[in-house]
């Protein structure tokens, strides 16, 4: 099996090759809108000298172009093309998805932002990723850091932060309409318009509906609908000075939602409206303010939340002599109601919690900008753990065609409401505190000949305080580390042919407290990370109407979920009918059958999505 | 909001030149333009000329536009280094004045009548020497404006959809 599938990607890398046509332009001349012409960033579309990704972090972007060539249409699919991000299927409707391990449904390490608006769940850690959704089409990118992101983002950035980014309305003008269904009757339709309401002022509103039958009639309860609306308004009040509100209400169902009695099914529902001002001041300070609202309703077996959030963050980038210096503030408050069935186990039922925060971080450029030193700290006061300071030291230094980094970050995790407030007979979260992290990270990148591009990344995180079971409650008795090596190459076979190639390998070794029940517990999570995984995805632009990309992934097997290791295949076709009307193919999960991914009962299967898209 | 460790260049799908880029967008300007213009039957031949004045730094990007369908006829493109005839350009409707020399501009505009021709330039006097659109860079990208005074006098039409869009 193994064996058969490298030598068919070969095969279909290597034919794809004799046929690539030297097309050198890095835009489709003929098929840009203006709209879209008015938002390119030529810096983004050269590659220039120093094209080398300059950030002492190991950070990946997800692009626009690849969102949209890779026929994903959940937030979970697209990740799966991002080196070193962990995405298990679940079930049809769940994910689980983390970096650098400690992966599950709730995987809690992760910082998750949509447009800098958090989507880490304050109830449970993580997130919640059946609720939260995206009209992909209207990505701009998506950018991921692995490893800390604390000094700068706070708690819960401990093993890595995802940012998903949308366009800017002007970027969207139009009539975006979409449909994809597959043979299993899954369904995805998207509708979009985009208008310009005035002089530099434009709107969007979508609204988007999908659904996914169950998986298999032995497991039958994770079907799904989701519906979703939104808007976003973009308003460049002058140079460098642009308002943007933008907002979203959804509601979906997973299961069946038998009955009060014995609800097996979840519902969630929810809405949010950000503003975000971004403006230049006399002093050429760059100025932000961000502040969103958002409502959630979710309802899972045995408990029901109700959560308001409020958030307003205000920060400053502003350059002084060698020294390009960033400050912010900011405040959040969160309101919740969280009701447990048939009995209670969540004490108080309803809190309100505020969180502050003030950051500071300076990039000090020396050497004639070759050597940087970024040292940043945060400090945030919050109800749980009270008082968190997160530093973090970096180092770059770029040589010809190079750079090499280095860092020291500390990290936590603060414990989450259903973690701290858990009241059942003798077992208590009050004693819980939070989780730490000190990582230590080492960076290469190299390119070669303006084709290769080689970037690497080997880390030590470790961890004190990780949260256990004990007989009178949580208590944080397991500690350990997690050491990896990270590769991603990026290889430009053919101006219109890209391959990239990434590999990771990882161990976690965690241990408990003499007398810790959880020693089971640490060699389960222990088992949830594969050592190995490895992605080979090829992007070719067969002419200007055809595109197919080619996807092989590698993971290896979980040993505490009793999931194999296994290979399989996505394949896109991508058919641009007309300027206005294209038609893509998406096969995934090719291979052998089905395989499993996290839960050894359910099968994922292979699905073959057709979508059809006009832009008018 | 915080993306301050995300000023990166991302690994790119293409090898290309900044300068090569943005004659790239330029080029795909012009296209765009032509889909908001129409000219007066007299000039019209099923083909709308447009003449690209001064050094060429284009490269390939305007074979993509070269036969290509608009709503005025196919792209015909001519090159000019230098007018020495004002005759050379007297069938152009579209006339694109590369790089920023001002005498050079200068030269070629007194030669042509403005309100004929729809005259694209790249440096930020275009418009102020009677030039109809300009093309410049703002924020890492390619933006452009329209000389408000020429809307209306011109021999060709240009839809509002342009005019709103261009600053």
């Amino acid at each position: 099996m193994k064996k058969l599938l490298v030598s068919q990607i070969l095969a279909l890398i290597f034919s794809a090759n004799a046929l690539a046509k030297a097309n050198n332009s890095a835009i489709d001349i003929t098929g840009t809108s203006l709209s879209e012409l008015f938002n390119l960033k030529i810096t983004s579309l050269s590659k220039k000298k120093q094209a080398l990704n300059k950030a002492a972090a190991a950070v990946y972007v997800l692009t626009h172009d690849e969102i949209d060539r890779l026929g994903v249409t959940t937030i979970a699919d697209a990740l799966r093309y991002v080196p070193g991000v962990e995405v298990a299927n679940i079930d049809a409707s769940r994910w689980a998805i983390s970096i650098r391990g400690f992966n599950g449904l709730a995987a809690n390490k992760l910082l998750v932002m949509i447009d800098g608006r958090s989507i880490y769940s304050p109830l449970f850690s993580g997130v919640v990723w059946a609720e939260k959704d995206v009209v992909l089409a209207d990505v701009d990118r998506i950018e991921v850091i692995r490893g800390p992101g604390g000094a700068i983002w706070g708690a819960n950035a401990v093993n890595g932060v995802i940012n998903i980014i949308t366009r800017k309305a002007q970027a969207t003008q139009g009539v975006l309409l979409e449909a994809g269904v597959d043979f299993k009757q899954n369904k995805v339709v998207t509708a979009r318009y985009g208008w310009q309401l005035a002089q530099n002022a434009y709107m969007r509103i979508y609204a988007k509906h999908r659904q996914h039958d169950s998986t298999n009639e032995q497991f039958s309860n994770d079907n799904n609908r989701h519906n979703q609306v939104g808007f976003r308004f973009d308003y460049d009040i002058a140079n460098d000075n642009a308002l943007t509100l933008q907002g979203d209400l959804y509601s979906g169902v997973i299961g069946n939602v038998a009955s009060q009695a014995a609800p097996d099914g979840q519902t969630q529902s929810g809405g949010n409206l950000l503003v975000n001002w971004q403006f230049t001041g006399d002093d050429n300070g760059q100025h932000k303010l961000l502040s969103y609202y958002e409502q959630t309703q979710l309802s899972v077996p045995m408990l029901d939340d109700q959560r308001e959030i409020w958030n307003v963050d205000y920060q400053v980038e502003q350059q002084w002599q060698q020294h390009a210096l960033v400050g912010g503030v900011g405040y959040r408050s969160l309101q919740d109601q969280v009701d447990t069935r048939p009995f209670d186990f969540i004490a108080p039922k309803s809190r309100h919690d505020e969180v502050i925060n003030a950051f500071i971080q300076d990039d000090i450029a020396l050497l004639d900008d070759d050597l940087h030193l970024i040292v940043g700290i945060k400090y945030e006061h919050n109800d749980y753990s009270a008082n968190e300071w997160l530093p973090s030291v970096r180092l770059s230094y770029q040589l010809p065609d190079a750079m090499i980094w280095a860092a020291w970050s500390k990290a936590v995790r603060v414990p989450t409401r259903v973690e701290s407030d858990i009241r059942y007979g003798s077992f208590s979260g009050e004693h819980l505190a939070s989780e730490r992290a000190n990582v230590y990270e080492l960076g290469w990148r190299k390119k070669w000949f303006d084709v290769w591009q080689l970037d690497a990344t080997a880390y030590r995180s470790q961890y004190e305080n990780l949260l256990s079971f004990e007989a009178n409650g949580y208590r944080n008795k397991v500690s350990g580390k997690v050491q990896g090596i990270e590769l991603s190459n990026s290889i430009q076979l053919q101006p219109s042919w890209l391959v990239r190639v990434n590999l990771s390998h990882a161990t976690m070794d965690l241990s408990t407290a003499s007398d810790s029940l959880s020693p089971a517990g640490a060699k389960t999570t222990q088992g949830q990370m594969p050592r190995n995984t490895a992605q080979v995805i090829s992007m070719w632009d067969i002419n200007k109407q055809w595109k197919f990309n080619g996807y092989l992934r590698y993971v290896d097997k979980l040993t505490s979920n009793n999931i194999d290791s296994y290979w399989t295949i996505d394949a896109t076709l991508q058919w641009q009918v007309t300027q206005r009307f294209s038609i893509q193919l998406a096969a995934r999960n090719i291979g052998d059958g089905s395989h499993q991914e996290w839960d050894a009962l359910v099968p994922i299967e292979q699905q073959v999505m057709i979508n059809f898209r006009w832009g008018i | 909001m915080r993306q301050i460790l995300f000023l990166v260049l991302v690994f790119m799908t293409s090898t290309v030149s900044a300068e090569g880029v943005v004659y790239q967008i330029k080029a795909s300007y012009i296209y765009n333009f032509l889909q908001f213009v129409q000219f007066s039957n007299n000039t019209l031949s099923g083909e709308v000329n447009v003449c690209i004045v001064g050094e060429n730094k284009f490269g390939h990007a305007l074979d993509a536009l070269e036969g290509t369908q608009t709503p005025q006829g196919k792209i015909a493109i001519s090159m000019f280094d230098k007018i020495t005839q004002p005759m050379q350009i007297a069938s152009c409707q579209v006339l694109y004045v590369v790089g920023s020399d001002i005498q050079f501009s200068q030269q070629v505009l007194d030669k042509i009548n403005t309100e004929n021709i729809l005259t694209i330039g790249e440096f930020s006097d275009f418009i102020a020497m009677g030039g109809y659109i300009e093309l410049y860079l703002e924020d890492d990208s390619i933006h452009f404006r329209v000389n408000r005074q020429l809307v209306g006098h011109t021999q060709f039409k240009v839809a509002a959809q342009l005019l709103m869009l261009g600053v």
